[in-house]
């Protein structure tokens, strides 16, 4: 007898119906707490031409820097707080560290400066902080999460000069640091940029029009909690591009569909849920066989946050995204993940 | 390459959970506030669903000692299962996995297995050694329990 000496990794799937005619949908709340989205794809089936029309969107996504070797400190730099951080503005955080082996920092819109240390780090930084909710039992990595728009850091006070002391002689952090900001929040940033090496990056809009892909006319009704997997794996294999070998999918002859997956890497903080309503005006709501489109939004991996401020590990893997599927009726089915180390969507 | 067709795929019509080790929160309805009509009720549905997922994907390349050599989808495949053969017998050589994609030029494939045989695909993976006798490694490049992620890794943003 075969035993298995091991589960798999634990995950959670939040699956969330209604309708945003619902005065109290909840949607863009809970879409806005991934802060740091590294792909937005989106899915349109029956859409043979360019989507012309979500151009302007797709394309509006704000440009990003990437600061290399920047010492953290300055990020406490009093000019950038005030006109920067404190008008809530900007965000960024490290590139190319590790959540499971590097020091990572993630600075957020709403001015909460989260570093995920391991241990000598943080006590060499000698700043309050917890340890990490996925190792509490080992200490071997913390997390000191400050609110840079509180009284108690306002520059010059107390805490802003230990924590300031702390970065920059204690520990001296240095980071390739991704930067970016709000639509007109570039200006902020120039004083910063101006004493390193940055580069600016846009986030690259890739499209292609899949001829042989049979969507499925699908309604809220039809989707029932259990079909939640297998409309992911469907997702997912669109996104893939991988091919299927079902002689079934030919059930309709006279149904021929042309399907357009859309797709943005970059560094977006809530903007994705900006994508929702044009393509909900503008896209469903001329009439189609499949009246539905999905915007799928990952999450970045090595984010010391996750869903709000929670913590976010990465154990085997840092899964962190969200599916939204939006029909005609104005009704949607939103699909939350969250891997090992993360705490339960919102 | 195996992947179910279309219907299989959207109607998931087997067991929605290895059994024994998931279970389910169901939040129906909203709770009704003041003045809210009745028929709001029913418009709002939260369903938690915790290692619900029938499949683990996996991401993985094949390196080689010598990286001229070809290795075809089929052969990819084929040397997995001696793995597993050789590490579980002839039961362990039984699990349904799939290669789901593969590219001959990076030799990297997507994998799919039932959550339950997730350990086990691992292992052998790991202990898989030598192709044909050269010196060879998996590396695992990412797993998960949905396929999306698979197609939406951070750690590949290369910059410059």
């Amino acid at each position: 007898v075969m035993v298995s000496v091991s589960r798999p990794p634990r995950s959670v799937l939040v699956c969330d119906s209604s309708t945003f005619l619902h005065e109290k949908n909840r949607v863009t709340t809970q879409v806005e707490q991934l802060h740091f989205n590294y792909k937005v794809s989106l899915l349109l089936p029956e859409c043979s031409s360019a989507p012309s029309h979500l151009d302007g969107v797709l394309n509006g996504f704000s440009s990003f820097y990437l600061i290399r070797n920047l010492p953290i400190y300055e990020l406490l730099d009093r000019d950038f707080l005030q006109s920067a951080v404190f008008q809530g503005s900007v965000y960024g955080l490290s590139y190319r560290t590790r959540i499971d082996e590097d020091n990572c920092v993630a600075l957020m819109p709403d001015g909460h400066l989260v570093l995920s240390l391991d241990k000598d780090s943080f006590e060499v930084l000698g700043v309050e902080g917890k340890p990490s909710r996925f190792n509490h039992r080992t200490k071997s990595r913390f997390v000191v999460s400050v609110d840079l728009c509180d009284g108690s850091m306002a520059p010059g006070g107390r805490g802003y000069q230990r924590l300031h002391t702390g970065l920059r002689s204690r520990l001296q952090m240095k980071a390739d640091f991704l930067l970016s900001h709000h639509p007109g929040g570039g200006a902020s940033l120039q004083a910063l940029l101006s004493r390193y090496d940055w580069s600016e990056h846009r986030p690259a809009v890739s499209s292609r029009t899949l001829t042989d892909l049979s969507c499925p006319t699908l309604l809220t009704s039809d989707l029932q909690p259990r079909d939640s997997h297998s409309v992911l794996e469907w997702l997912g294999a669109v996104d893939a591009a991988i091919t299927e070998d079902g002689g079934e999918l030919r059930s309709e002859p006279d149904q021929v569909s042309w399907s357009r997956p859309a797709a943005v890497p970059g560094v977006f903080s809530g903007a994705p849920s900006h994508l929702c309503l044009p393509v909900r005006r503008r896209h469903l709501e001329q009439p189609r066989l499949a009246s539905w489109a999905s915007l799928t939004v990952h999450g970045f991996a090595d984010s010391p946050v996750c869903w709000g401020r929670d913590e976010h590990g990465a154990l085997k893997v840092g899964e962190n995204f969200y599916s939204l599927l939006m029909f005609q009726d104005h009704s949607y089915q939103l699909y939350l993940a969250a891997g090992a180390h993360d705490s339960c969507p919102p | 390459m195996p992947f179910p067709s279309f219907r299989k795929a959207l109607w998931w019509s087997g067991p929605v959970a290895p059994a024994g080790r998931s279970w389910l929160l169901f939040y129906g309805g909203i709770r009704r506030m003041n003045g809210a009509k009745k028929s709001h009720e029913s418009d709002y549905q939260r369903v938690v669903l915790k290692n619900s997922s029938p499949y683990h994907y996996m991401k993985v390349s094949l390196e080689l000692e010598d990286e001229s050599t070809k290795v075809s989808a089929v052969e990819l495949k084929h040397f997995i299962i001696t793995g597993l053969k050789s590490l579980f017998g002839e039961v362990g050589a039984a699990l349904d996995f799939d290669v789901l994609k593969y590219s001959e030029d990076t030799r990297t494939a997507f994998l799919r297995v039932p959550s339950r045989g997730l350990v086990n695909l691992w292992s052998s993976l790991t202990l898989l050694g030598s192709y044909q006798s050269q010196a060879c490694a998996f590396r695992v490049l990412q797993v998960s329990s949905f396929l999306l992620p698979l197609t939406g890794n951070s750690r590949e943003l290369l910059l410059d």
